[in-house]
């Protein structure tokens, strides 16, 4: 096969079996890869109302016809189950354990069971061993992944693991890997946990055949074209190429969106020249790092805070969902806290962006007096404190004291803490709130509002719209929405046919898994570079009107796995915070998406993707449509579909 | 005159050497700004104006915070600049 390698790799931990099996090539041409074929797995293997906890439940790293190709990129999506929210999640996540996936000659990886005791797998090519963890168990990231790579001799192994709060079983786990390259928001290390799987070490020593080398460079050469640094005409090219996300709080501040003190002030003055991109680079950055054949090649970095209070650090992680979740939104403007934050979140395995929102919230409600001293174990949880931050979530991970309360989740944290702090306990579904302000872009409130997986900003396009003269107009003719004017960054017009086609689009370079950081120039509208990478790839012809219906075809299975779980139009809504209450100042105050507003762009969503407004629930004309038949026949045999 | 703040962002701090500024600007124009920084500090023409249509190069942004409105980018050199506007470069 080419491109594909039309093989899943099947672990069973109950009864510590491999297995290789085949995938159809129709469920390839159907779902692409990555995301759309882990969510095709979890559809139809995961039971309606299975434990996220449990057995059933399976635990799923795909990667996408690209992967292993220059075009690759090293990104992959994990899914899973959520604990978090109950529906779904799926998180992406680059480095080199993706095309290992591809060269050891899968496209997906699919764990099922519970090990009776801890261990970790390791995989080479078609052999799978399963090695005892209790040693590990306990260990931060950082130390499981040098022990394990130190026990297999190799440093060659690409080694994803979890922390302390992965074995505790708490929502906001994900896995780690490459020392601190995070991925699985929702509690995909719980899950993980769960399976009492510590680690996956991997490696491939095979390759990816492209169908068509002539083709598929012609592609390259269209796509790298429009991230040439020196020529691009795109401004967020050249800040993601140097800096990475860091760049972000210099422009969330210019649009008086930086997400403060539990995102009630839009602005953080005493902390955004601390943290701000030049800075870190100037004053931090050690060296680049890059994902597999990332055209970037330094959007992330490796750091070193040599004079840190805590103790010399060196680590990577450092994005905009740290300086804003563990900075901003917790009031820390000392930039040395911030990366004792972030390293502790990734040592102990946790989710910084889920971790800080939660902070943030408990800072308001200490601040507010619905917590005491006393509540939180003797820690002051004021503004700021970092000091106070690190050893709370050191007691979240070990699930400790007020720890415990907290290792739940914001939901289940804000009910047993009561006394009216659920009011601003921001989150979607479950899930805490991440890192793109709805006041300031009305099209991400009202796709965090709409997203199956909650608060979450990466299926979404940024709030950074296209630069419209890069894209040619027969593009734009062919969108069923007018583009230009759907940007309009704080009114509900056209944003509900813009958050169908952003997730639409996502869902396919989530699938392709290509980095969406590269989905800029003309490349932001236009997916014919794209259609001919994947057609060169695998031999299989797709053109762009292709993919967006792939795209389409694996939200509306997204959706309906949710719907199979109880989810429907009451899920669908914002956190009153964002409803309610302006800002009082900067380029963004006054303004608030009032409820009405909100309802109207999601009818205009359910309108755009042809679902029953009332319920949210795709229709069955829809699903038959989009070929998913047995989806239709089960959820009409549920009752679950609209009339 | 008008006392206007300009944020330097990413490689416009290295080309001003400074994160942010307050001044007075005498000017009335983005274009008359532009040329302002540009004496100041070498190297705001070559980075934001195409030497052939004299116009914006679209590889950057400029914002502008305006009392009681919404942010907003500037896309024109013939754009006012006004007491108290804060500009954002990046």
């Amino acid at each position: 096969m080419k491109g594909w390698k039309g093989a899943v790799l099947r672990i069973d931990l109950t009864r510590q079996k491999a297995a290789i099996t085949k995938i159809p090539t129709e469920t390839l041409t159907s779902f692409l890869g990555g995301r759309g074929l882990n969510m095709k797995i979890l559809y139809d293997e995961v039971p309606r109302g299975a434990e996220p906890l449990g057995e059933e439940n399976l635990l799923i790293f795909g990667v996408g016809p690209l992967n292993g190709t220059p075009l690759g990129m090293g990104r992959m999506t994990v899914t899973t189950k959520s604990p978090a929210t109950g529906y779904f999640m799926e998180g992406n996540s680059g480095k080199f354990f993706a095309p290992n996936i591809k060269f050891a000659g899968y496209d997906a990886i699919v764990i099922s069971g519970k090990a009776k005791s801890p261990l970790y797998l390791v995989i080479s090519d078609e052999k799978v061993e399963f090695r005892k963890a209790s040693h590990l168990w306990g260990k931060t990231t950082f130390d499981a992944e040098k022990a394990i790579k130190a026990e297999l001799g190799y440093d060659g192994f690409q080694v994803r693991v979890i922390g302390p709060a992965g074995e505790n079983l708490s929502p906001l786990a994900t896995i780690i890997g490459n020392n601190g390259n995070s991925g699985g928001r929702g509690g995909a290390g719980a899950v993980m946990g769960s399976k009492n799987l510590k680690g996956i070490a991997l490696r491939g020593t095979g390759g990816v055949e492209v169908a068509n080398p002539g083709l598929f460079r012609e592609a390259m050469d269209e796509i790298y074209k429009e991230l040439n640094f020196r020529t691009t005409r795109d401004p967020y090219v050249r800040p993601w190429q140097i800096y990475g996300t860091t760049f972000v709080p210099i422009v969330t501040s210019a649009f008086g969106a930086f997400m403060t003190r539990n995102d009630r002030e839009g602005l953080f003055p005493e902390g955004v020249d601390e943290l701000r991109g030049d800075r870190l680079q100037r004053d931090f950055v050690a060296s680049n790092l890059a994902d597999f054949c990332c055209p970037y090649a330094s959007c992330t970095h490796f750091y070193e805070d040599k004079k840190n209070p805590y103790g010399a650090l060196a680590l990577q992680g450092i994005q905009a969902g740290s300086q804003i979740s563990m900075g901003a939104m917790c009031g820390v403007s000392d930039i040395h806290g911030i990366f004792k934050l972030t390293e502790i979140t990734s040592a102990l395995g946790m989710c910084y962006i889920s971790s800080g929102t939660l902070l943030a919230w408990v800072m308001e409600a200490y601040e507010k007096g619905m917590l005491s001293q006393e509540d939180t174990d003797g820690i002051a949880m004021e503004w700021g404190n970092h000091q106070s931050m690190v050893r709370m979530l050191e007691k979240i991970a070990h699930r400790e004291g007020f720890g415990a309360v907290l290792a739940d989740g914001i939901v289940k944290a804000s009910l047993r803490v009561g006394k009216g702090s659920e009011e601003f306990a921001l989150h979607v579904k479950g899930l805490e709130w991440t890192a793109i302000e709805p006041r300031a872009f009305w099209n991400v409130g009202l796709a965090y509002a709409v997203n199956d997986m909650g608060a979450d900003h990466e299926r979404v396009h940024v709030p950074y719209p296209p630069v419209m003269s890069l894209i040619d107009e027969e593009i734009f003719k062919k969108l069923p929405f007018d583009m230009k004017r759907a940007w309009d960054r704080q009114s509900p017009e056209l944003k509900g046919p813009l958050t169908k086609w952003a997730f639409d689009t996502r869902a396919v370079l989530n699938s392709l898994e290509v980095c969406v950081f590269t989905n800029r120039g003309k490349l932001y509208v236009d997916f014919r570079p794209y259609a001919k990478a994947v057609t060169a790839a695998t031999g299989t012809p797709f053109t762009d009107d292709d993919l967006l219906k792939i795209g389409e075809r694996i939200v509306n299975l997204e959706r309906s796995f949710n719907v199979r779980e109880g989810a429907g139009r009451k899920d669908d809504t914002l956190p009153k915070r964002f409803l309610r209450e302006p800002y009082a100042e900067g380029g963004s105050k006054g303004k608030c998406i009032a409820p009405e507003q909100l309802e109207k762009m999601i009818d205009d969503y359910y309108e755009a993707r042809g679902w029953d407004k009332a319920t949210g629930i795709p229709t069955e004309r829809k699903l038959l449509a989009l070929g998913l038949i047995d989806v239709a026949r089960e959820l009409s045999k549920l009752g679950r579909l609209p009339k | 005159m008008a006392k206007i703040e300009c944020v330097y962002g990413l490689h416009f701090s290295e080309i001003a050497q400074r994160l942010r500024e307050t001044f007075e600007f005498r000017g009335k124009s983005l274009g008359e700004l532009v040329d302002f920084l540009d004496e100041k500090y070498h190297g705001f023409k070559e980075e934001l104006i195409d030497p052939v249509t004299r116009g914006l190069v679209t590889r950057n942004q400029i914002l502008v915070v305006r009392r009681g409105e919404s942010t907003r980018p500037l896309f024109s050199l013939g754009d006012k600049i006004v007491e108290g506007d804060q500009l954002t470069f990046y």
